[in-house]
């Protein structure tokens, strides 16, 4: 059986991030995503960090696009979630639900 | 959307100090930001992140070479003890006779004529160490010599609290001086750090087209 590595915490956010944002993925965007979900500020260098480290892993691809004056001639990364990290999501939601199932303290009501 | 400068000083930084291939793609999502009305402190609060994260990351994925970088600065740093201790005789001497006059006795004279003799050769060496740490290791230099700097720093607070404990200060230092005496301790690390960044200068990218 193929050695799997467990995402963490922030990398999966990160990953969901990228699902809901399609082709228009860059630092900015994903940031805004997981700030607007989690409801707390994101480092921009923090996610860019946890990209390289899930390029790296073959779960996210990167290109690179045009320079533009808005960013002070500065281009943009562009990053796009791989078939192997659409599987790694799919596999973090079923381990998620079933240890959520398998916990009765978080069924029903609030914490 | 304006065309408002970010702050020149977390740019400069930036181009500086944020560590990986990402650095520029990382800058420009910040100035977008910025000019789309996130303030001042927020850019500077995402700059220092941008730099304590990605630092500490290099330094947790390359612990063998944050090990060679710690052994090369210390070597170095001893290595250049030797003859700064001998120029720094000839240097103080030269200093007590042409540059500064005063009653020996006083501790500030003692101090201003250890600081631009012995202590001046001590920087320069120490900036000599960190230029040379800072290029064997260019990739990740911030984190390394961040390391190194702090080593020295760790290393030359003990020594002082080691120094403290043994005597009290003389009656004649004023506590003003005594702290003046102290806070030297800290040009040392500043010095390392200023000599790698000189040594790396070439590869801060394009500096001068830091915001458009």
């Amino acid at each position: 059986m193929a050695r799997r590595e467990f995402l963490g915490g922030f990398e999966l956010l990160v990953l969901f991030a990228l699902v809901g944002l399609d082709d228009e993925a860059y630092g900015v965007p994903i940031a805004k995503a997981i700030e607007e979900s989690s409801g707390r500020e994101v480092a921009v260098g923090s996610v860019y960090i946890t990209l390289d480290r899930l390029e790296d892993k073959g779960l996210v691809r990167s290109h690179v696009g045009e320079p533009t004056a808005v960013r002070g001639g500065r281009a943009k990364t562009y990053f796009q979630i791989t078939s192997q990290g659409l599987r790694a999501v799919r596999h973090a939601q079923r381990t998620l639900i079933k240890l959520w199932q398998g916990a009765p303290q978080l069924k029903g009501g609030s914490a | 959307m304006s065309d408002k400068q970010p702050p020149r000083v977390a740019t400069w930084l930036a181009q500086r100090l944020v560590s990986g291939p990402r650095r520029e793609s990382l800058l420009g999502d910040l100035i977008e930001q910025y000019r789309l009305g996130r303030s001042g402190m927020w850019y500077w609060r995402q700059v220092l992140a941008a730099i304590v994260v990605g630092n500490a990351h290099d330094l947790a994925s390359h612990k063998l070479l944050a090990l060679r970088a710690l052994t090369v600065g210390w070597t170095l740093y001893y290595l250049f003890a030797f003859p700064v201790t001998w120029a720094g005789g000839i240097a103080e001497n030269w200093v007590s006779h042409q540059v500064i006059v005063c009653e020996p006795t006083s501790f500030s004279c003692q101090f201003w004529r250890n600081q631009f003799s012995v202590e001046l050769l001590v920087y320069v060496a120490a900036a000599v160490s960190g230029g040379i740490v800072a290029r064997l290791h260019h990739k990740h230099w911030v984190a390394l010599l961040s390391l190194y700097a702090a080593s020295v720093l760790l290393f030359e607070c003990g020594m002082i609290a080691w120094m403290m404990s043994g005597s009290a200060p003389p009656e004649t230092i004023s506590r003003g001086e005594l702290i003046l005496a102290n806070l030297t301790v800290l040009v040392r690390p500043l010095s390392i750090f200023v000599g790698g960044m000189w040594a790396v200068r070439s590869d801060f990218g394009p500096v001068n087209r830091a915001v458009q």
